[in-house]
């Protein structure tokens, strides 16, 4: 587990013009899709004095009469960033075959063999893809329904204790039952690519049973993926708290920080894809290396004898 | 062991008589003055209770009838103006409240001990003629009442009371029993002011004195408006024993599993009864309530009372949260809130506490006049939230965005500016339109008129206004009244237009410019003029006088004053440097202002709020787009 680990994050290192190409994209959509909402913001304070007290605080007063004064534009702007979470989602669900495709590769990986692996693995599959959310969103309301039942049981008079204590392990059973759906889509899609599957549905019956044999690993294995996730999150939260944002030195500071921040935390994501393919790849060799063994040990036996 | 009702009427008059004086000397007239024996069987959910009223007519003019509040009367049908007049979506929230429905009933009413007017009680609806309504009765009186006369009027009633609903009755075993007893109206000037409950309206009655026993099982810890004068109890019953004077209502809660803990505060003895799950936020009760006893007691007068109750409800009770009573109010928070949400409990229970000032003490009619309750209240906890936590972070600190408390009112009013007047009887307003003209606009007129007086005069006037009308009952003529004579000017126009009318104040800078020329400044020299024009503008019909600061390119600054009573100024210089800002209210003291962006122009802003708020919202897009990789 620690191998694949250690080997996936190297690989994911070694794939960093890949990385560079994700960010780039994530960098070029959200720069895209904001700016109808930038530019309402920008019309509404041009050459308005007010701005020298946002310079400094965010006052919530100038923000409620921005977002009720321009609600149309406010309200118009929503469509492009929604817009731009779709579009993301889809360049980035087809641009994962091409990354998974690299992390079975040994060879140094080209942009356009790249895009042509992007194209032949994740493509044919768009129309299943697009069902992904919906997936998970079942998966989501799933543990919800599942656990909130729960709730009537619980006991009076105690109720805000039960309520509190059900709620936070309630939705921490959530969080992990979700994971777990993430965690077989992505093994789903690792499948696709190596097994060269047309099906995804036979895939993610594959990365069930594959699961359910090794439960405890994959889970540990994609829980200290999450983990690492979320901790390049905190300190970045924690750095940008730290950082001043009143100069424009600062606030160039600041976005540097934050494109760093997008890159690592890009590459944290996509080494799920290459220790996911490298523990597949473990797990397959074990059987293999387990025969070999036992028969190094019959041959031993037999040498002795 | 069973007690029976005889025995329990025995307990409770071994203990009458034993009542020592609170105050040497009264505070108010004590004109409605109760002596109350009640049972409470948690069984029921039924109080059995006998009531002593003595009342005074302090009118000039002698009283032929009386007239009672039934508070209770309000949950017993849907039909009653209370539960008919709230919204579809509300009757909905209170269904749950009609299966299990309030009541009161009179049994018998004695006056003077000889004439027995049981029989000539009648509903009256002065207010709506809802015939199912049957929260106000009238009984007419054998022979008038004279004025300065007193009589005792002998009631035994009972009260279902209903799931907890407009802050009183009962959860599972939790109790807070509010406007429960037979209340007498208020007789001025000859005529009855006795207003049926409405879903909007509070309270309005005379201060008095205040006996009450209450019987109820020994398991249950108890607290009130009143001082705990005795108590007694055996192995299934306790007695306890309250007075409370110079008070004008009287509210009581129960709940096995309260936890108390007392502190003394600048004298006053303040017990926090709360729920077990809550000892986390009684750091916060603790502390919110002494910033505003010490706040209030420099600001406006001491609290005069010895004791304070606070009540933190459990969560299933939280309907109960939020209310005032004299000497006693609820607050409300949830096991583990965050800091920087100071909604719960801090501002709750700084809001409830400053009641006892304007609600208690002044006792302004809140059924006829609600601004001068909650309005005053709400600008006094608005500015004591500020003072205490931060100007624009009273009400959260979120992510970096600042939320003040006059922030939250502002925004209220500004989307709503003139659907209705701030001076009106609360059954003229629907339940968003009490919100901003009660709460809200008064906070934001109060806040202008200090920052157009100053706050050394307005804090004068607020100080003047609470010692003159103590316990009198001041209206809206005293308050401006004071604040004329105070301030040594005239405002009447200010409140005619704030309180009166729905005219509405915004000021923009719709235009700046300069246009350069040349001019001969010496025989051998030229040097450049510049004309500079700009032009303001007033939308809506408010009056409001404004200073307006124009910012010159070589680092002048000129403050003119406009009175704002055209639609329109044009201010034009001739000047060897061009205007480069203008800044109409640039201290923002004019928070009746719907539109405080558009009140400035520059040549020239600071980029540097753009590029946060760029900043700002590219870090959260980004990061959303992130979760979806």
């Amino acid at each position: 587990m620690i191998r694949a680990l250690v080997e996936g994050i190297l690989q994911t290192w070694r794939l960093r013009a890949l990385l560079f190409l994700f960010w780039a994209i994530n960098l070029l959509v959200a720069t895209l899709f904001i700016h109808p909402y930038l530019q309402a913001f920008d019309e509404f304070f041009i050459n308005r004095l007010v701005t020298d007290v946002l310079a400094h605080q965010s006052i919530y007063t100038y923000y409620a009469e921005f977002y009720y004064y321009m609600n149309q534009s406010v309200h118009s702007a929503l469509y492009p960033l929604k817009t731009g979470i779709l579009v993301q989602y889809f360049v980035f669900l087809l641009l994962s075959g091409g990354l998974i495709t690299s992390y079975f590769s040994r060879k140094k990986v080209r942009y356009k063999q790249f895009f042509l692996w992007s194209l032949g693995t994740m493509w044919p599959m768009f129309k299943t893809a697009i069902f992904i959310p919906f997936i998970l969103l079942s998966g989501a309301l799933l543990g919800l329904l599942l656990l909130l039942p729960l709730a009537l049981f619980l006991p009076q008079p105690f109720i805000e204790n039960g309520y509190f204590y059900f709620f936070v392990s309630a939705g921490g059973i959530w969080g992990l039952f979700m994971l777990l759906v993430l965690l077989l889509l992505d093994l789903t899609r690792v499948g696709v690519i190596q097994y060269g599957s047309a099906s995804v549905a036979t895939e993610f019956f594959r990365s069930v049973r594959l699961f359910l044999k090794h439960p405890r690993r994959f889970y540990t294995l994609y829980l200290l993926l999450m983990l690492l996730w979320i901790l390049a999150v905190v300190i970045y939260w924690i750095t940008q708290q730290i950082l001043d944002d009143t100069h424009l030195l600062s606030l160039i500071i600041q976005l540097l920080v934050l494109q760093l921040s997008v890159f690592v935390q890009i590459g944290i994501r996509a080494s799920r894809f290459g220790v996911l393919a490298n523990f597949v790849q473990i797990l397959e060799a074990e059987p293999a290396q387990l025969r070999r063994e036992v028969l190094e040990a019959h041959e031993m036996e037999y040498d002795d004898w | 062991m069973r007690i029976t009702a005889t025995q329990i009427f025995v307990l409770i008059f071994c203990f009458c008589g034993i009542s020592q004086i609170i105050f040497d000397k009264p505070l108010s007239n004590r004109t409605a003055n109760y002596n109350i024996n009640a049972h409470l069987d948690t069984k029921s959910r039924i109080l059995y209770a006998y009531e002593s009223l003595k009342w005074k007519n302090t009118a000039k003019i002698e009283a032929r009838e009386l007239q009672l509040h039934l508070y209770l009367n309000a949950f017993k049908s849907d039909k009653s103006t209370f539960l008919s007049d709230i919204s579809r979506r509300h009757r909905r929230f209170f269904h749950s409240s009609m299966e299990h429905p309030g009541r009161i009933d009179i049994n018998s009413m004695i006056l003077n001990g000889k004439h027995d007017l049981t029989d000539q009680i009648e509903f009256i609806r002065p207010d709506d003629g809802n015939v199912n309504d049957s929260t106000v009765i009238r009984v007419p009186l054998p022979e008038p009442l004279l004025p300065g006369d007193e009589l005792v009027l002998e009631i035994a009633f009972t009260c279902r009371l209903p799931r907890i609903i407009a802050r009183t009755g009962y959860v599972n075993d939790f109790y807070l029993i509010g406007q429960w007893f037979p209340k007498i109206g208020v007789f001025i000037d000859g005529k009855w002011n006795c207003h049926q409950f409405f879903p909007n309206s509070e309270f309005f009655a005379d201060f008095g004195v205040y006996e009450v026993e209450l019987t109820l099982p020994v398991e249950y810890t108890a607290g009130s408006t009143g001082l705990l004068m005795s108590e007694w109890h055996n192995d299934s019953l306790q007695i306890l024993h309250w007075r409370a004077e110079d008070v004008h209502d009287f509210a009581i809660t129960a709940w096995p599993r309260f936890r108390t803990e007392t502190r003394r505060i600048a004298g006053i003895v303040v017990t926090l009864m709360y729920a077990p799950e809550h000892r986390d936020q009684v750091v916060r009760y603790f502390r919110a309530i002494e910033g505003a006893i010490l706040y209030l007691n420099k600001w406006l007068m001491p609290y005069p009372y010895p004791s304070l109750i606070l009540v933190d409800p459990p969560l299933y009770a939280f309907g109960a949260a939020g209310m005032e009573y004299p000497c006693f109010i609820t607050c409300g928070s949830v096991k583990g809130l965050p800091d920087n949400f100071k909604l719960f409990p801090e501002e709750v229970t700084i809001h409830e506490y400053a009641h006892q000032y304007f609600y208690g003490m002044l006792a302004s009619n809140e059924a006829e006049e609600p601004w001068l309750d909650e309005g005053f209240t709400s600008y006094a906890v608005t500015r004591i939230m500020s003072d205490l936590y931060g100007k624009h972070r009273s009400a959260a600190d979120i992510f970096g965005i600042l939320k003040g408390d006059y922030d939250r009112h502002k925004e209220s009013y500004m989307k709503a500016p003139d659907l209705n007047v701030v001076l009106a009887p609360s059954w003229d307003y629907n339940r968003r339109e009490y919100g901003i003209y009660t709460y809200d606009k008064p906070v934001l007129i109060l806040y202008t008129l200090e920052n157009f007086l100053g706050r050394n005069m307005m804090d004068q006037i607020m100080r003047n206004y609470q010692s003159d009308y103590k316990f009198k009952h001041p209206g809206t003529a005293d308050f401006i009244r004071t604040v004329n004579e105070t301030a040594g000017r005239n405002m009447n126009d200010f409140f005619r237009q704030a309180l009166q009318e729905t005219l509405s104040l915004d000021y923009s800078v719709d235009r700046l410019s300069s246009l350069s020329s040349s001019a001969p400044k010496e025989a051998d020299k030229l040097e450049t003029q510049f004309t500079s024009e700009t032009v303001i503008r007033k939308r809506g019909g408010f009056i409001f006088p404004v200073e307006i600061k124009c910012v010159f390119s070589r680092g002048d600054t000129l403050t003119e004053h406009w009175n704002g009573e055209d639609s329109l100024l044009v201010l034009r210089y001739n000047r060897p440097d061009e205007l480069i800002s203008v800044w109409v209210d640039p201290e923002t003291k004019v928070w009746l202002d719907l539109d405080w962006i558009n009140n400035s122009l520059t040549v020239k802003n600071n980029k540097i709020a753009f590029y946060r708020h760029w900043l700002k919202s590219l870090r959260l897009y980004q990061q959303t787009l992130l979760g979806l990789f």
